[in-house]
């Protein structure tokens, strides 16, 4: 069984979740790289802070993943892959 | 005494839910992002009084609402309450205060000052008297004032809630009014009665406008037909805005009472008749010819 980083529908569902509750509606998934840095210049996706809130908030919701503060989300939010490493580690 | 130099009506009759406002946002050149249809509405009814006037950055907002933003107060009810999960960051910050003046300002590249103000009974009449005020003591220069409600979700405890038949047809709007001291390129002129006054006395004031020439009547939705047939028996020289026929129920109708005169007049005056606890509230508009 695949998981974490290695779960294609898993992390496919990460960057659906992200464009809908960040509201980035002119980017398809697979415009989302797995291995850029989402909050960074290098990420076209041009997020901000109010954008991570709302990605706690809906992996909460979505996923049962607690991120209690933003040290916590700036370990764990960086790429798509860590991202999903986080939710499903091995 | 103010006036108004410029007009902005956004009415719809929705038949299947709220519209979907975002392409005409876009057009106007507005960002959609983080913003919901309350928002969007308000936007674009505020858009469209500015639209082609150059706005001093101090233009103040002065904005109003029946219902408010409820849409999103219901889902933010509904995930704490039903789904028992964390309401979206973005929803609750959409519900503070005056976050949809915000929005106008920023897209009209506004700095002045910005209030919402609410009032049970006289929405419409409190906002543009509080305009009034402000406007005669100098205080202010320029002020966007308008009234935005949104077609409800949620139709007939909507009509409960707003004490109103459960036959009524809801309706959205969001009408504005670019109001100044100058009289110069003005298209009206508004005066807001500063009280209630009961029905003796407003029998002497129609007696009093009844002088006048081109005196046109418009009624709120809470003065009763029979009231409404009385008094236009009473005074047969008045003609009535039949605002009613383009427009469906929401509570700051007054204001598209007030814009679609207006809109639909080069000279004349009208008399806005609305009623609440304590007795009637009069506005009227004369057009600048």
């Amino acid at each position: 069984m695949t998981i974490g980083s290695a779960d294609e529908s898993l992390k496919r569902r990460l960057k659906e979740m992200i464009i809908r509750e960040c509201e980035k509606d002119n980017f398809a998934p697979a415009e989302v790289p797995d291995d850029v840095v989402l909050f960074s210049d290098e990420c076209a996706l041009g997020l901000d802070s109010l954008d991570a809130l709302q990605i706690a908030v809906a992996l909460q919701n979505q996923f049962s993943v607690r991120i209690p503060d933003s040290k916590s989300f700036r370990r764990h939010v960086t790429t798509i892959n860590a991202l999903a490493d986080f939710i499903q580690p091995e | 005494m103010i006036y108004i130099h410029a007009t902005g009506i956004h009415n719809t009759i929705p038949t299947s839910g709220q519209p979907d406002l975002r392409a005409e946002l876009k057009a106007m050149g507005a960002d959609n992002r983080r913003s919901d249809h309350f928002m969007r509405l308000a936007v674009i009814g505020a858009h469209k009084a500015a639209d082609g006037h150059e706005l001093p950055a101090e233009t103040a907002v002065y904005m109003t609402s029946g219902q408010g933003n409820t849409a999103v107060f219901n889902r933010i009810c509904s995930a704490l309450r039903i789904e028992k999960n964390l309401p979206k960051p973005v929803d609750f910050i959409n519900l503070l205060s005056n976050s949809t003046g915000f929005y106008i300002a920023s897209h009209l590249g506004l700095a002045g000052r910005n209030i919402f103000l609410t009032h049970h009974h006289f929405p419409v009449q409190m906002t543009l008297l509080t305009a009034q005020n402000d406007i005669t003591q100098g205080l202010q220069q320029t002020i966007l004032a308008g009234g935005v409600d949104e077609w409800q979700t949620r139709p007939q405890l909507a009509r409960k809630l707003m004490g109103i038949e459960e036959t009524t047809v809801l309706g959205e709007g969001s009408n504005w009014l670019l109001l100044s001291p100058e009289r110069e390129n003005a298209l009206a002129v508004l005066e807001v009665e500063k009280r209630c006054i009961n029905e003796e006395e407003l029998t002497l004031r129609l007696r009093a406008e009844s002088k006048h020439h081109d005196i046109t009547i418009a009624f709120a939705p809470k003065i009763t037909k029979s009231q409404a047939a009385r008094f236009m028996n009473q005074y047969p020289s008045f003609k009535r805005h039949n605002y009613e026929a383009a427009c469906a129920y929401y509570e700051t109708l007054a204001f598209y009472a007030l814009n679609s005169f207006i809109a639909a007049h080069k000279k004349g005056r009208l008399l806005h008749i609305d009623c609440g606890t304590n007795g009637y509230m009069l506005m009227t508009v004369e057009i600048i010819p």
